[in-house]
């Protein structure tokens, strides 16, 4: 399930190219600066990744796992001390994804809902990384 | 022969808001245990910091962090060199499916 899903996630990004203009180089062997749970170690910044948190299956009219309820972080992250870049591409995001269709191999979508925003710093030997990103939910049924 | 049919909605009416709120706690604290089940341990300090704070009447958070384990959020969500290992969104998720019987289990004795 996860794989068609983040085929489609991906797919939704990777076709964008408002959202590809905001990125970095991708990194080599890479067509875009978007990756599932983790960058390579090369990636430029600033790029996105995404990654499901949370998958629950809920019963309907007796099916145990009629529909599925996913939870989806997908983020920006920017070497930078400015938010301004990350949050940029946060907002192209959320235009893509929040309550947009999504095309998922072998499911129907039901819904993807942007739930909560992401948005942190981090620091790293002195340099200031920001992530700014969103959790989005995700039904989809049998 | 009569019968005497004495309303309990009085009564109802004054523990419901107690009850509700005691509803709340019991979800908070399952979510807490649940999270803490799921939390990637190293040191033990993020899994110890995990607790429930009652921020109002029948209103509850679970906290993962205190002053000494604050990078809960980078676990939650992910470093620049370390991908997320969620924990609390997960526990909440899944908790989220037991409220109905923890909320029956409390109201039962209404």
């Amino acid at each position: 399930m996860s794989v068609a899903t983040r085929r489609a996630i991906y797919g939704k990004l990777a076709g964008d190219t408002t959202l590809n203009n905001l990125l970095g180089t991708p990194a080599s062997g890479y067509t875009k600066s978007i990756y599932h749970l983790q960058a390579p170690s090369t990636a430029a910044f600033p790029y996105v990744i995404f990654q499901k948190q949370s998958g629950t299956p809920t019963e309907a009219f007796g099916d145990p796992s009629a529909l599925e309820n996913e939870v989806w972080l997908v983020k920006a992250i920017d070497r930078s001390t400015s938010a301004d870049v990350a949050e940029n591409i946060q907002a192209r995001l959320a235009v893509l994804l929040n309550d947009q269709s999504l095309s998922i191999s072998g499911t129907t979508w039901q819904y993807m809902r942007r739930q909560s925003d992401v948005d942190y710093p981090e620091e790293i030997d002195g340099v200031q990384y920001v992530h700014a990103g969103s959790l989005y939910r995700l039904v989809t049924s049998d | 022969m009569s019968a005497i049919y004495k309303s309990r909605l009085p009564q109802i009416e004054a523990e419901l808001v107690a009850k509700m709120d005691a509803v709340a706690k019991a979800v908070a604290e399952r979510t807490e245990q649940a999270a803490e089940e799921r939390v990637v341990v190293a040191t033990g300090r993020l899994k110890g910091a995990i607790h429930t704070d009652h921020t109002g009447e029948g209103e509850y958070s679970v906290i993962a962090g205190d002053n000494n384990a604050f990078y809960a959020h980078i676990i939650e969500h992910g470093s620049v060199h370390v991908g997320a290992r969620p924990f609390l969104v997960p526990a909440l998720e899944q908790v989220r499916q037991e409220v109905p019987a923890i909320a029956k289990t409390v109201l039962r004795s209404l």
